[in-house]
């Protein structure tokens, strides 16, 4: 038998070790992706808020997202804040489920910024002309046509998060490349679990970036069919 | 915070001047390689696509820490010994190839295919064609893009920490273990993350703001 086919074999073999630790990157990439789209929203209220430090401060928090690593991220909030605080020892899991749905957040907001910019102001005014007050216009004219848009992007998030959920194993959390890596020391084999997380994450984002892309053709078509 | 500046400030510039060289020349490197990848991803030919299309999918599928990390196990387990910086330096480069290779590829189906045969009715040889009509329309939409993946490369870099490839992120986790100052280091250390990629980002918006005035004349 070949190199290759032993390799798959072993490869085959070692999946089924790394199931906890999927759990767990699952589990937290969901909570986060919750988090982030509840914050989006307040990002948003807080930057049309009209009010000058609000938006400046939704702006500064964007920024701050974009730019810092997910790394230094969460290593300020579960080693460098506590420290700071004297909090003691802080939940790694939680830390982790902030840390990830505060960066998705960000993006998430950025998007739907996006895309309420590209509503035709006139329909708004045309609602309010109609006597529909504020939150009707919202609710049955300009919601409708941004969950086209905020689907989608929210199934992206849950396929971005997972990108960066490795991050994860940095504070201990025992997530699917952490766990990789307690089977390679149980084996003292470097190679074989990391291909078998590495199999495991390109099955779940890939299919995820598929679902994303078969929403978004199929609310497209739904509203081009209207 | 004056005084682990003034002992410790060194360790810290040492440890961004690895990020800047890891990030910069691997983020060359892979530039150049998206270029040669966006030649078989737009092919006619299957065979020549496939392959560039499995690579893009596999690392546009996968985490940088996990390339980083099979990388390093792939050259401990050939017993290939090459410093850690270079390592790094090559797995920013193979994640750089796949997202430039994708970005050129959308700039590429955003030209005419009409255009070519016009160029060639024209007598234009090939260079004369990449250089007059196909680069002026694949700058406007592929310099700012690829001005942005520089800023995520930039933040992706800090996973190789993990991994033991002396850059910032790492510099960091040296001073904190020497001192126990955690949380003024990652203040620092993240302070010099946001400079260095919310200043790329700007870039990249200006790039785009004067291309679009520009248009791609």
């Amino acid at each position: 038998m070949s190199i290759a086919a032993e390799i798959a074999v072993e490869v085959a073999e070692t999946v089924p070790l790394l199931l906890d630790g999927l759990v767990i990157t699952v589990a937290i990439c969901g909570l986060a992706t919750l988090f982030a789209l509840v914050a989006s929203v307040l990002i948003l209220l807080a930057r049309r808020s009209g009010r000058r430090w609000l938006s400046w401060a939704a702006i500064g928090y964007v920024s701050l997202m974009r730019g810092l690593p997910i790394v230094i991220l969460i290593f300020l909030m579960s080693f460098g804040i506590p420290a700071l605080l004297d909090l003691g020892r802080v939940s790694a899991f939680w830390i982790g489920v902030l840390a990830l749905g505060m960066n998705g957040a960000a993006f998430l907001s950025e998007v739907l910024r996006g895309a309420i910019a590209r509503l035709p102001a006139g329909q708004t005014e045309a609602a309010w002309a109609l006597g529909l007050g504020r939150v009707r216009t919202w609710r049955l004219i300009l919601v409708p046509q941004l969950l086209p848009v905020a689907l989608p992007a929210l199934a992206g998030e849950v396929g971005f998060l997972i990108k960066a959920s490795p991050v994860l194993s940095l504070i201990t959390v025992v997530d699917l490349t952490r766990r990789s890596q307690q089977v390679t020391m149980q084996t003292f084999d470097p190679l074989v679990p990391l291909l078998a997380a590495a199999l495991l994450y390109f099955l779940l984002i890939g299919a995820i970036a598929l679902f994303a892309r078969w929403l978004e053709q199929r609310l497209a078509k739904r509203i081009a069919g209207r | 915070m004056i005084e682990l500046l003034t002992d410790y400030g060194d360790d810290i510039l040492a440890g961004l001047l690895g990020t800047l060289l890891i990030v910069g020349i691997g983020f060359l490197l892979g530039t150049l390689g998206g270029a040669l990848l966006a030649v078989p991803l737009v092919s006619t030919s299957r065979f020549l696509r496939w392959p560039a299309r499995s690579y893009v999918e596999l690392i546009r599928n996968t985490p940088f820490l996990i390339q980083a990390m099979l990388l390093f196990a792939l050259f401990g387990v050939l017993r290939l010994r090459l410093d850690p910086m270079a390592i790094g330096t090559l797995s920013v480069a193979i994640y750089t190839a796949a997202y430039m290779a994708e970005i050129l590829r959308g700039a590429l189906h955003s030209v005419p295919a009409g255009q070519s045969d016009a160029a060639h009715a024209l007598g234009l040889g090939r260079l004369l064609h990449f250089r007059l009509i196909l680069l002026p329309q694949l700058l406007p939409f592929a310099l700012p893009a690829g001005v942005n993946l520089l800023a995520t490369v930039a933040k992706e870099s800090a996973f190789l920490s993990a991994v033991s490839v002396a850059e910032l992120t790492f510099a960091g986790q040296v001073v904190i273990a020497q001192t126990f100052r955690v949380f003024e280091v990652w203040a620092i250390v993240g302070a010099l993350y946001l400079l260095l990629v919310l200043s790329v980002l700007a870039a990249a918006r200006q790039l785009e703001r004067r291309m679009r005035w520009t248009g791609s004349a």
